[in-house]
């Protein structure tokens, strides 16, 4: 199964606020910030434990008015991203 | 040989029974024994292992914790804490590490009270105290010597936030810089907090609050990785970065740097 076939859910041990429109996250274990920008914030509310990695790529792609296949490839390696950095996990 | 000492600062008081502690502290609490000082008191006690090996030594520790009581293991020591009773239990080698345990203790109960303890200098002044963060090198000892009477110094490293009546006023701690323990043990509400860096001129601009609380997170000691504390911690830092006017501030090494303040703050 590809990545954006996944459903996701952050991480529990994340601290996390929206802050003027604008996620950030703080990962206690390892003290690392980590500032979303806009986009990224969006991406992060949608990670909802229903929804799969497409799901969220065709919210993404009407929302910001994209091809599916652009949006698809980008959101991939940002999800990759944030699993690398244990902020999401995929759910079971 | 067994004694106790009692030291406060920061609204925290600290009353330590155990043997050796004034050897391993010296002169560097002398500043911090004003028994009238008012705060919530810990009764720590100090037990010694001589058997006692120190671990690795780490920044980040998981606790058992369940949101007021906590057992950890330090690099130094065994720790079992009751933030609600103010009771702490150690046991350590010969080295006690008493400012690190200090250190983890002061950080942990400023943030369950809605503060925080900082990496900065911090500075006071006849109408409230300014704060300066910044890493390594940034310029937090500089900024503490050009700091001339009638301002006082608080401390060239490590300043205690705390919350009061709704406001922030920064404090002195014992946890002190190059400079050792040249300042006040007092506090006073924050009229301002810069994130400093040396540059060959003055210049300053105001921060927006997400970008606050992003490099605030940054210089905050946080020695428990513990979500609940860490959301604590959030609560504390947005409230701070919403009432306290903020800035990144360049300057080069001259007094002139106070009266660029005065004008930023006025």
């Amino acid at each position: 199964m590809e990545l954006l076939d996944k459903k996701f859910t952050h991480n529990e041990d994340v601290a996390w606020r929206v802050i003027e429109g604008e996620a950030l996250l703080v990962s206690p274990r390892t003290s690392h910030i980590f500032p979303m920008d806009g986009i990224g914030t969006r991406i992060w509310s949608l990670m909802d434990e229903e929804r799969t990695g497409r799901d969220i790529a065709r919210v993404l792609e009407e929302e910001y008015d994209q091809e599916l296949s652009v949006v698809e490839s980008d959101l991939s390696l940002f999800i990759d991203d944030l699993m690398k950095n244990e902020l999401v996990r995929v759910c079971e | 040989m067994a004694s106790t000492i009692e030291i406060g600062f920061a609204g925290i008081r600290y009353s330590i029974d155990g043997v050796n502690l004034e050897e391993e502290t010296g002169p560097f609490l002398d500043g911090f024994r004003d028994a009238a000082m008012p705060g919530d008191t810990y009764t720590v006690k100090l037990d010694r292992d001589p058997m006692w090996k120190d671990r690795e030594p780490s920044f980040q520790t998981t606790p058992a914790w369940n949101k007021e009581a906590l057992k950890i293991k330090l690099s130094f020591c065994d720790a079992e804490v009751d933030f609600v009773k103010r009771r702490a239990r150690i046991l350590t080698g010969n080295n006690i590490g008493l400012f690190g345990l200090l250190r983890f203790l002061s950080a942990t109960h400023l943030i369950r009270n809605g503060g925080f303890l900082l990496h900065a200098a911090s500075v006071l002044s006849s109408d409230g105290s300014y704060v300066f963060t910044g890493v390594s090198g940034s310029g937090k000892t500089t900024i503490s010597a050009l700091a001339k009477e009638p301002l006082k110094i608080l401390t060239d490293e490590t300043t205690a936030i705390c919350k009061n009546s709704g406001s922030f006023e920064a404090h002195a701690t014992p946890f002190a810089g190059d400079m050792g323990n040249i300042g006040v043990n007092a506090g006073g509400r924050v009229r301002a907090l810069f994130f400093i860096e040396k540059d060959t001129h003055f210049r300053h601009r105001r921060m927006e609050r997400a970008e606050t609380i992003q490099r605030l997170f940054q210089n905050i000691i946080l020695t428990v990785a513990d979500r609940s504390l860490t959301d604590l911690l959030f609560d504390s830092v947005s409230s701070f970065a919403k009432a306290v006017p903020c800035f990144e501030l360049g300057f080069r090494i001259s007094e002139d740097i106070w009266r660029y303040i005065d004008g930023i703050t006025r």
